[in-house]
């Protein structure tokens, strides 16, 4: 176990020490410390709201997580999920003359910095938002952080690292787990069934009695219960149960076999690992490549030079199942359908703006720049292009392949907008036309966000590193969208909507026209390839 | 030495390795060869003690999944993966710490020499190139003083210097008593390392030599030689409606 420790601390104090070093790290404390500081009011507000007040409250938000988290813990780990092994802990770590379960621990306590963050925050949470007295929440933190990591750590090595259950025997605990998870939808539904609809309902089922029977879920919620509103007969056995708990199952997983059986799923599952994080790193929203199946599909290439690209990025997409689409349009689609429904339904959901007809028609291209705004870290297929020499080795100038390598970025945006723009203009009464352009200004927006997003990662990186980046990318993305509102105004002003919307149309054309421009170095130059 | 005993190993339906037994003595260079797909990997891998198997591995003669077993064991695999918040230099330290090795600061000084990573010992895992990798990994696996130890390709991303000091630790580790056993596609870099070859091909062993049997003849010759035999017969075989069967002895498995 000094191994591990040593490599746990050696990297958290090199990390550290990464982070010291650059000022953005400070800049990103600040900001941290600024969003803490507004969310302090803003929690205020929605806890008084919901109606989960004092320490009653508190319980309840409490017993929602542990419903949410223990249920969720044991299945990803019955599956042989939920550690987070890399390729350095199959190589260095799997192979080394290591205990197998101080494997497992070792994994667990790389989570443990944050678990110890979260009750630190529920702890304080615990005083400012719900007035429980600060050294009940001092108890509070130590005992549950103590025991409920204690608990968490046994479950977890008894279920993943345990060698006698085999396929059949997880799955029987899988089916345990699944049926307490259907007990507890039960009582939700009988209270469903003998109460009116309201919010209150969760609060009611989580303080129900019968819940605090579910072996180690309920008991756990008795636990907390115990502490933070006192004792009564049932949350005094389950909380006692609780502790049982605590003290039995590590003396079960202390006893139990464990030769590294597991290391074949959590090698995989370290392989699925890094290729997410890979994916991530380079912004992809598309799944697994090896995972994905793909259609038999023809294209017949017309012309030469970068409009190869095109059709080969045509190509690409007829072989996917959904042709241009990705399961961000169809969330597109479900938010424009569920707002239109919201809307026939009689919700007031835009009444803020609705007041005032002026304002109404804004509400569809404010939407739609938001949803940009959203889904603004994914990269699209341009991307993989500068990962190919080949793009570099094409006989045409940087400006056409840039325009080849994102033309169908702009009609699939398109796409997504109509997804968008469609159901929510016909629900919100607006004209055709308006609804056209709508999309053509979300279309735009995404040009924008495409643009931006090359000049940064590809031209500014390596001058900002990737947090000042985001900043950049957000605040060009933002400026770009304050000056087609401007622009939009105006133009309503003077002309009418329709203008109004032609003119915020404009504004993003020439914005990104520019930005393509300067973009267009990324094409010419084979330097760029290392910043991918 | 390293003992293989009947190991089988499936991955759901696909039998990737089918009940293969081989030995490598103390003091000897086992070559595994065999085109891709062969079922090196796999077999690497159950040695490392890294997938589920069938049958027995047992390292200087304790079973591969014990951790005596484990705590003489080097293992140099084909693609090295260090940690990102780790220098060169911690990177022993930790190899030092998990294996309780009595490797002293001169050693490891000596070897991080030997590998030109002296002046680099202070960088990250994530600041290296791959072929720098690749050598801290086998100073890591000789920083365990290992009794056995596997290399898989460790070959690749190598520049001729590491390459040559790499052949010249083999030799000297076989010296030792040490049994090596070297995973490798690049033939000619390992001919005067070996003392037995095992080749592979669709999980079983085709045939085995040591350097006496093998006579004059380079690993090309003997590599090709087997496995355009086996495909020749395997022709014959299934021309006449047969299951070829492998044979024990003579060599020829």
């Amino acid at each position: 176990m000094k191994a591990l420790l040593y490599l746990s601390v050696r990297g958290f104090i090199n990390r550290l020490k990464a982070r010291a070093r650059k000022p953005l790290s400070y800049v990103a404390l600040v900001g941290i410390g600024l969003y803490v500081l507004m969310m302090y009011n803003s929690f205020n507000i929605i806890f008084s709201d919901m109606g989960i007040m004092g320490p009653e409250g508190y319980a309840l938000l409490l017993s929602f997580f542990t419903v949410w988290t223990i249920p969720a813990n044991l299945l990803t780990y019955a599956r042989k999920r939920g550690l987070t092994f890399k390729h350095c802990d199959v190589h260095f770590v799997f192979s080394a003359p290591i205990d197998p379960k101080k494997i497992l621990l070792y994994a667990q306590i790389k989570t443990l910095y944050m678990g110890l963050f979260l009750n630190l925050l529920m702890s304080v949470g615990g005083v400012i938002w719900f007035h429980v007295p600060a050294v009940k929440m001092a108890l509070f933190f130590l005992v549950t952080f103590v025991v409920e990591n204690i608990l968490e750590a046994a479950l977890m090595l008894i279920v993943f690292g345990n060698e006698f259950l085999g396929e059949k025997g997880t799955k029987v605990l899988q089916g345990g787990v699944w049926a307490c998870v259907g007990a507890m939808l039960l009582l939700l539904l009988s209270q469903l069934l003998t109460k009116p609809l309201s919010f209150s309902l969760i609060g009611d089922m989580l303080s129900d009695p019968l819940l605090q029977l579910v072996p180690l879920i309920g008991w756990n919620i008795a636990f907390i219960r115990l502490l933070l509103i006192g004792p009564d007969t049932l949350n005094l056995i389950c909380g006692a149960l609780y502790l049982a708990a605590a003290v039995l199952l590590p003396l079960v997983a202390w006893r139990m076999k464990c030769t590294g059986e597991y290391f074949e799923d959590a090698m995989t599952f370290a392989d699925e690992y890094e290729a997410a994080i890979r994916r991530k790193k380079s912004g992809s929203a598309e799944g697994d490549a090896r995972k994905r199946k793909y259609k038999k599909a023809e294209v017949v290439y017309k012309g030469g030079g970068a409009r190869a690209i095109y059709y080969r990025q045509l190509l690409e997409y007829k072989k996917n199942r959904f042709f241009l689409l990705n399961y961000n349009s169809f969330i597109l689609l479900g938010i424009g359908l569920l707002a239109a429904g919201a809307k026939a339904f009689g919700a007031d959901l835009f009444s803020f703006a609705e007041e005032s007809s002026e304002l109404a028609v804004f509400i569809l291209p404010g939407v739609s720049a938001y949803m940009v705004f959203i889904f603004s870290s994914i990269a699209p297929k341009w991307s993989q292009e500068l990962k190919n020499p080949y793009t570099f080795l094409l006989p045409d100038t940087p400006m056409r392949k840039l325009w080849y390598s994102t033309l169908l970025e702009h009609v699939k945006a398109a796409l997504d907008g109509a997804l968008l723009c469609v159901p929510l203009g016909a629900a919100l009464g607006i004209s055709p036309v308006q609804i056209v352009l709508c999309i053509l200004i979300y279309a735009c927006l995404q040009a924008n966000r495409l643009y931006i997003s090359m000049v940064c990662d590809g031209i500014l990186k390596p001058l900002f590193g990737s947090f000042g980046l985001t900043l950049i990318r957000m605040m060009a993305q933002a400026a770009i969208m304050l000056l087609g509102v401007l622009a939009a105004v105006i133009g309503t002003g003077a002309a009418g909507v329709e203008i109004g919307f032609a003119a915020m149309i404009l504004v993003a054309v020439l914005f990104a026209g520019l930005l393509a421009l300067f973009a267009s170095i990324l094409f010419g130059r084979m330097e760029s390839l290392e910043n991918y | 030495m390293l003992q293989i005993l009947n190991l089988s190993k499936s991955y759901r339906k696909t039998l990737a390795v089918d009940d293969v037994s081989f030995t490598v003595p103390d003091g000897q260079v086992g070559i595994l060869m065999g085109p891709n797909g062969a079922g090196k990997s796999t077999i690497i891998k159950s040695i490392a003690g890294l997938l589920r198997y069938d049958g027995a591995i047992s390292i200087q003669g304790i079973p591969s999944r014990e951790l005596a077993a484990k705590r003489v064991f080097g293992y140099v695999p084909e693609i090295p993966a260090l940690f990102d918040a780790l220098t060169v230099r911690e990177h022993i330290e930790y190899i030092r710490r998990a294996y309780q090795s009595d490797v002293t600061e001169e050693e490891v000084e000596a070897i991080l020499r030997r590998f030109e990573l002296y002046d680099k010992q202070d960088k990250l895992g994530n600041e290296l190139s791959k072929g720098m990798m690749q050598k801290v990994s086998i100073c890591c696996a000789l920083a365990v003083k290992p009794r056995v130890i596997l290399l898989d390709e460790p070959m690749v991303g190598l520049d001729p210097q590491a390459i040559k000091e790499l052949k010249e630790v083999v030799l000297e580790l076989r010296d030792q008593g040490v049994t090596v056993l070297l995973s490798t596609h690049m033939l000619e870099m390992v001919n005067e390392l070996w003392d037995v070859v095992f080749i592979m091909d669709q999980g079983h062993i085709l045939a085995t030599y040591t350097r006496q049997e093998a006579g004059d003849q380079d690993l090309d010759a003997i590599f090709f030689g087997t496995t355009d035999r086996e495909r020749a017969v395997g022709t014959e075989a299934s021309k006449h409606g047969e299951t070829l069967e492998t044979t024990e002895g003579g060599r020829e498995e």
